[in-house]
């Protein structure tokens, strides 16, 4: 006893501390008292019939709500807190054990994630419908791999499928498939991923685990490009599942809905390709009908251009009569004024038997510009003869 | 060819061309061309379609081990 080494109370404590420090254990056990300070600090206590246990952890770290009386397994580190000489066990890790606390688990991040908004319909993105470029996300040895690519080949070629290996269960599974959205957000602009596939096989609610955690859910929500996940069988559900874009009844499934088939895209294409014939014969059928029409209207205007200029010859051949008409009784009053002239003319007159009577050249009119003897010039109607007047 | 061919742009191109004569409002020499445009169209989906491979490129090996 007095060989024993004596310590202060806080080098004991330190003493106890250390030693406890290897005793890190996987413990499994019903949860109690479970709640949360300041949305950051989790206090709750772990027991079964015979002991209880104070735990103590960060709500980050807790992957799954808790609940009192959820059968649960933990795993944490023990220490006394030297301030209050408190043991504790420090939470690293806890998940749900058994179907009902599985259930019960999965039921209350539901509804947490559900209120934070993570499964809203509007937030949702479609998947263009012919996608280049596809991330995806599982594992390797699964057949959930083989299928998908299996499935995705059978139905469209040409796409690149960016593979990102994770554990789809286990201790690495959550924070491998985080890793693997945090890669694929961070090299978007590199790989522009027109989707990003998160797929694992079917399996007990204790190897889905993973994708019914919450930081699976952030990941599959704060991802850069739309997700789908097939998880399982058809009647497994998932949280991963609700915060999708797309959700996927299997991986085979989610090989189906992000590549259309390629036969009836090439049925498309070809109908496509026969309706462009129709449509240019269509084109062409239209441009000889509006040619046609084209020369009947032309036809028609020329006519009605023919009928205009008869109308007009009509109209000028009316002016050139009436021009006629007008020249012709010019043409008869110039004849009387004629005869009127003629009949004023000297021989007219001397052709009735009158004469004409000149002496020294100039016409004689009246006797008093005669005398006996005078000799006169008479002009009757065919010559001219001389005489003396008595 | 089938690489830089994106045939999403091009699909869409001809659903575009399609609905123009659909619509029945191009003119003849317009139409030629689309025509001509969507025949071209149509051959290299075709084409593509033809493709039964996809390109898997795996992650961690090509990336992660660097």
């Amino acid at each position: 006893m007095i060989n024993l080494k004596v310590f202060s109370v806080s080098e004991y404590a330190e003493y106890l501390n250390e030693a406890l420090a290897e005793r890190d254990a996987v413990v499994e056990g019903e949860v109690s008292e479970y709640r949360v300070n300041q949305g950051k600090w989790v206090f709750f206590k772990i027991k079964d019939e015979n002991a209880v246990l104070d735990c103590f952890g960060v709500v980050f770290k807790l992957k799954f709500p808790l609940e009192d009386g959820m059968r649960v397994r933990l795993y944490g580190r023990p220490s006394i807190y030297a301030k209050s000489g408190k043991f504790s066990i420090t939470v690293e890790w806890v998940e749900p054990v058994g179907a009902g606390a599985l259930k019960r688990a999965f039921e209350l991040l539901k509804a947490e994630l559900e209120k934070e908004g993570l499964f809203a319909r509007e937030r949702k993105r479609a998947i263009p419908r012919f996608p280049k470029r596809i991330g995806l996300v599982t594992s390797k040895e699964a057949a959930a791999y083989k299928d998908f690519v299996k499935v995705l080949r059978h139905r469209f070629g040409g796409i690149e499928i960016y593979f990102y290996h994770v554990q789809v269960q286990g201790a690495e599974a959550i924070a491998d498939i985080a890793r693997a959205f945090e890669y694929f957000n961070a090299h978007q602009p590199e790989f522009q991923l027109d989707v990003v596939v998160l797929i694992r096989g079917g399996g007990a609610m204790e190897d889905l685990a993973a994708f019914n955690s919450r930081e699976t859910a952030y990941a599959v929500f704060g991802s850069l490009a739309p997700v789908v996940v097939g998880v399982g069988h058809e009647q497994d559900v998932t949280i991963a599942d609700f915060v999708a874009d797309v959700r996927a009844s299997t991986p085979s499934n989610a090989a189906e809905l992000i590549a259309p088939q390629r036969e009836s895209v090439a049925r498309e294409v070809a109908e496509m390709a026969s309706a462009l014939d129709r449509g240019v014969e269509t084109l062409r059928q239209n441009s000889l009908r509006r040619v046609d029409l084209s020369v009947v209207v032309l036809d028609r205007y020329t006519l009605g251009r023919v009928h205009n200029l008869e109308s007009v010859f009509k109209k000028l051949a009316l002016h050139l009569n009436f021009f006629g008409e007008k020249i012709t009784m010019q043409k008869s009053k110039i004849d009387n004024f004629t005869r009127l002239i003629k009949s004023f003319s000297p021989q007219a007159v001397l052709e009735r038997g009158y004469a004409v009577v000149r002496k020294e050249g100039k016409v004689i009119s009246s006797v008093n510009d005669l005398k006996t003897r005078d000799v006169i010039g008479l002009r009757l109607k065919d010559g001219e003869i001389g005489a003396e007047v008595l | 060819m089938a690489k830089k061919f994106d045939f999403s742009k091009a699909y869409k191109e001809l659903e575009e061309i399609t609905s123009q004569f659909e619509r029945g409002n191009l003119s003849l020499e317009d139409g030629l061309k689309k025509f001509e445009e969507g025949l071209e169209l149509a051959a290299e989906c075709k084409e593509y379609l033809k493709q039964v491979e996809n390109k898997i490129i795996e992650i961690k090996k090509k990336f992660d081990v660097a």
